[in-house]
Formats: structure tokens, C-alpha cells, sequence
């Protein structure tokens, strides 16, 4: 699995939790970019990633995540 | 479209409806310390408004076999809540509720249609209509939180239900399903989490079990420390459960004037008669404290938190210093306000007068917010300036914000108004001769203010102390 595939996959969830099928991020997207990504939001979002994978991030983790890059390395490390 | 307005009228009405009676929907003054700076509206309310509306449409008689609501952002008082319905699939409905363009709820359902005659057996549940008297949330500690576990017999007014949101939502329902909806917000705003509580999401799934019974039992099924999220199981008559809620921050104590008093040296303000504009909680609080436990005589004001004030002049009081309070509203001010003040004679004015400080949103500018924070932070403090400047008060103290350095994208109209009124301070330091305001930028400190779901370093108010003292040298 590539980053594409995480890519593909956050972007479904974020355009889930922020209710727009119409957005479109790629790894440079930051919260701040996009309208709605709030700090509630970002809860959500995490926690759909890691229902979606069964996984579980650290707090480490979670405060590293800058951009959605940053959340897809995190993913991979974790899934692969 | 179809909108409404929810009041704290209606809120009340709910809270004696549905039993829960969480402060942060139906006290004014007490929600004003709490996340939100204000009462919001309950969550299923809301949703339970949007399903009348789904009801008035479709008038058959449904069965949920699921439903998933979320509770995405907080619904604010007095302020239009707009709903959409998407009835495009099958037995399957979307609802989106938005505040000011914002996405609040959404509700994501599957149902199946009744035959009638079917229905009315559904909807004949009997559940008692004893009149609960108002009760206090309870207050669970964060360690207890994994370990919660109860129930209750479900109460509910078919009667009042009817009224607050009409004929067709019982008819196209049942009172069995929404008497168990409405029994939810009783789960999380009365016993789990209780007091300190945000409902954030709601799933029903139709049970494959026959209870005949009006009980609802709860219990914890994980809490992820790391969001401050508790997710509780629900089992009723109809419906099995997944409720999601935040442990919201509970109020921000601040440390008392004896251990304060530890800090201070008998004297080091004793010169002072010093005003406190703003002085019943937050760093207002601290500050009458530290300057009292330094023997200045403090007069405090607040606006609303009149028992707020009660307390921190009780704690200075019994502990040693001196110290009073006088009600003011500084977006009002009268000549006769001003008198209560003129008496008290300061030496020292201490501006902390505030409102809800984070009710911006990042991708909005908010015209009336920006004039809420000019009225607060600016225009008030220039009346108070003005006004005792000329009857000879010379030294003030202006709170500033690390925030116009950092420039949150949610915090344009803060920054503004702190700009200008630290624009104004440097004007009249330098235009008015004798006056000194010292007006430093403060960091993110831990008040009612700062408390946040989110994990945020915020700084000990304690740091007062030491500009204080440099007030002092100034």
C-alpha cells in the first residue's frame, strides 16, 4: 500500500466528517487550509482513521500531525 | 428552507421535558464559565426538532432500524438553525442542521415504513409521566469515568412532547422511540459523564431483543484519555445504543488567597487602592488576590458572576485583607455607576473586563464580534481611562495577548481589538502626561477561558504576580 492508497483514503474520511464530497487534499494540506478542520473536527477525523484501520496513535503521534502527509506516514508505519 | 431559533425559554422547556438539566444548557451564568462562554442547546433538541421535520413530511408511520447522529459543533442560542433533508434513497434519510453556515448535526437514518395499525402498537408503550423534580448532573471524576454503570425507568410526557414539537412526530415515530431519543441526553448530561459533558454522538440500532420494560441501563465502554471521549452503551426497550461524549474541562479554580498569600510580602502593594474591573474570576481573581494578600484595598467588579464575587472577596475577607465588589457592566456605563467608583477613589485601575474570549471561527470575520471585542477591550477601557484620568487616577494596568504575535486563524477580531487598544495605550502614554499604563502581552494562562477539549499548554496564573510587581516599579 502507497500513500496514494492513505491519501484516497483520509481524503473519504475527511470529506465524511467535514460533510463535502467535493474536497480534495493532498500530503502539503494543512488543518488550517480547509474549511471546517477545527480542533473537533481533527478529533473526528483521527478517530475514523483509526476505526477505518484498527489502529491507535500515540499522543506523540497525534501532535506531529502537521499535514495530512504527516498523518499518512504515520498510517503507513503503523499498517504496513 | 426551514429554520428555527431555540431560546433559553425552550431550553428550559426541554430540560424539564427530557431531565436533563446540565447547567451548559440552562444557566446563563454558570455556562458563562464554562467551554463555550454561553448556554447551548441540547443536542437532542436539535435533533429531535429535525426529525419532526422529517416526520412532517414523510406522515407515514416509520420504524428506525438505524440512526446515527452527530453532534458536530455546539448549536448557540438565538441564532437560526437551518435544516436540509435529503430523501433521495430508499427508506434511508440525511438531515444536515447549520448555524451560520456552519455544519452542526447531522443525522444519517434508515427506516423502514409501518403498515398502520402496526404502528399504533409500537407507539403505546407506557412509560410514567411522574413529574422529576430539577436535579443536579452528576459529578464524575476523569479516573471514574471507565467504571460508570446504572440505569433508570424512562419517564415521558406524551402530552408535552406533543407540544413542544407536535402531532406528527409521535404519529410518524411512535412515543416508544423518542421517548427512548430523549431519555440520551438524560444519559450523558445527568450521569455519564454528567456535569462535565458535551454530547458528541448518538447511534441507535433497532434491538433484536424484546424488552418489555421501561428501563434504560448505561454503562462505560471505553474512554480514550487522549481526546478526553467517553463512549457509554445504552440498552432499552427499543433500541441498543452507542453514545459518544467529551469529559468537558470543569471549571478553572483558581488557587486561593491563602496559599497566593505565601508569595506576597505583607506590604509590597500596601499603597494601593487598587480597582479591579473584572475581578471575579480568571486572572481578574488572581490579581485582587496577590494585591490584597500585598495589603492593598481591592474594590472588584463583575457583571454577572455575582456569586462568583461573593466568593473571592469571602476568601480575602475571612483570610485578612480587604477587599468589595460592585456590580458593572462596562458596555453600560451611567454617571451613577460611576459614583459607587468615584467613592472607592483608586489609585491603581486593573482592566479585565472580557467576554467569551474564543467564539471566532477561522474562516469567518465577524463584524458584530468584532464590535463585541472593541466594546470590551477598547471603548470600555477608554471610558474608564477617561473618566479617571480626569479625577486623578494615573496608573492602569491593560492585560495584552501573546495572541497578536501568534495570530490564530480563529482570532481575527481578538487580535484587532487588542491591537487597538494597545494602540491607544501607547497613544496616551505618550500624549497624556503624568498617566502610565503598562499593557504587556500575557501568554495563554489557565482560566475558564483557555480550557479546552483539545490538549493546550496554558501557563500558571500565579505569573501575575511578577508583573504586578513591575507594575509597581513603573
Amino acid at each position: 500500500m502507497d500513500n496514494e492508497f492513505f491519501l484516497i483514503k483520509i481524503q473519504s474520511i475527511v470529506q465524511d466528517v467535514l460533510d463535502n464530497e467535493s474536497l480534495h487534499i493532498s500530503e502539503t494540506t494543512q488543518a488550517i487550509d480547509v474549511e471546517g478542520w477545527d480542533s473537533l473536527a481533527h478529533i473526528n477525523i483521527v478517530s475514523q482513521i483509526e476505526r477505518e484501520f484498527s489502529i491507535r496513535f500515540s499522543l506523540e503521534e497525534l501532535g506531529s500531525f502537521s499535514t495530512v502527509g504527516m498523518i499518512v506516514d504515520a498510517l503507513r508505519l503503523k499498517v504496513s | 428552507m426551514t429554520s428555527r431559533e431555540f431560546t433559553l425559554a425552550d431550553q428550559i422547556e426541554f430540560a424539564s421535558f427530557s431531565h436533563d438539566f446540565n447547567p451548559i444548557h440552562i444557566d446563563e451564568v454558570a455556562s458563562r464559565r464554562l467551554i463555550y462562554g454561553q448556554p447551548v442547546v441540547h443536542g437532542v433538541n436539535v435533533m429531535l426538532w429535525a426529525l419532526k421535520n422529517f416526520a412532517d413530511i414523510v406522515h407515514e408511520p416509520v420504524l428506525i432500524q438505524k440512526l446515527t447522529c452527530s453532534f458536530i459543533k455546539p448549536v448557540f442560542l438565538n441564532t437560526a438553525v437551518s435544516i436540509e433533508i435529503d430523501l433521495a434513497a430508499v427508506e434511508k434519510a440525511v438531515i444536515r442542521l447549520k448555524q451560520s453556515g456552519y455544519l452542526v448535526a447531522k443525522i444519517s437514518m434508515t427506516y423502514v415504513e409501518y403498515e398502520l395499525g402496526k404502528a399504533e402498537e409500537f407507539s403505546n408503550a407506557e412509560y410514567s409521566e411522574e413529574i422529576e423534580l430539577i436535579a443536579q448532573p452528576d459529578v464524575v471524576a476523569e479516573k471514574d469515568l471507565i467504571h460508570l454503570e446504572g440505569g433508570f425507568a424512562i419517564v415521558f410526557d406524551v402530552e408535552k412532547a406533543v407540544a413542544l414539537y407536535g402531532n406528527q412526530l409521535i404519529n410518524v415515530f411512535g412515543s416508544q422511540a423518542i421517548a427512548e431519543i430523549t431519555a440520551m441526553t438524560k444519559v450523558v448530561g445527568m450521569h455519564a459523564p454528567g456535569l462535565n459533558s458535551l454530547f458528541t454522538e448518538l447511534r441507535l440500532t433497532l434491538s433484536t431483543i424484546d424488552r418489555d420494560s421501561d428501563l434504560l441501563s448505561y454503562r462505560s465502554k471505553d474512554y480514550d484519555e487522549r481526546f478526553h471521549q467517553l463512549t457509554v452503551i445504552c440498552t432499552s426497550r427499543t433500541f441498543d445504543s452507542e453514545l459518544k461524549a467529551f469529559y468537558r474541562p470543569p471549571v478553572v479554580l483558581q488557587a486561593g488567597y491563602s496559599t497566593l498569600k505565601k508569595s506576597v510580602s505583607k506590604f509590597e502593594f500596601a499603597s494601593q487602592r487598587a480597582l479591579i474591573v473584572g475581578g471575579s474570576r480568571g486572572l481578574g481573581e488572581v490579581t485582587a488576590k496577590f494585591l490584597a494578600a500585598g495589603g492593598a484595598e481591592v474594590l472588584l467588579t463583575y457583571n454577572s458572576g455575582f456569586a462568583d464575587a461573593t466568593a473571592v472577596v469571602q476568601d480575602i475577607l475571612t483570610n485578612g485583607g480587604q477587599a468589595n465588589l460592585v456590580q458593572f457592566d462596562i458596555t453600560s456605563l451611567n454617571e451613577e455607576k460611576f459614583d459607587v467608583l468615584n467613592e472607592f477613589a483608586p489609585t491603581d485601575i486593573y482592566y479585565f473586563a472580557t467576554p467569551f474570549i474564543f467564539s471566532g471561527q477561522k474562516d469567518v470575520f465577524s463584524e458584530s464580534r468584532l464590535q463585541q471585542f472593541m466594546d470590551f477591550y477598547m471603548l470600555g477601557f477608554h471610558r474608564i481611562v477617561d473618566h479617571f484620568f480626569k479625577a486623578g487616577t494615573s496608573r492602569y494596568f491593560y492585560p495584552s495577548s501573546i495572541a497578536l504575535d501568534e495570530q490564530p486563524a480563529s482570532m481575527g477580531e481578538y487580535c484587532i481589538a487588542k491591537a487597538a487598544a494597545e494602540a491607544y495605550c501607547e497613544w496616551m502614554n505618550k500624549n497624556k502626561s503624568g498617566i502610565k499604563i503598562m499593557h504587556p502581552r500575557l501568554p495563554r494562562l489557565s482560566t475558564d477561558q483557555t480550557a479546552s477539549i483539545a490538549e493546550v499548554q496554558n501557563g500558571d496564573p500565579a505569573l501575575m504576580l511578577e508583573l504586578l510587581r513591575s507594575f509597581c516599579e513603573l
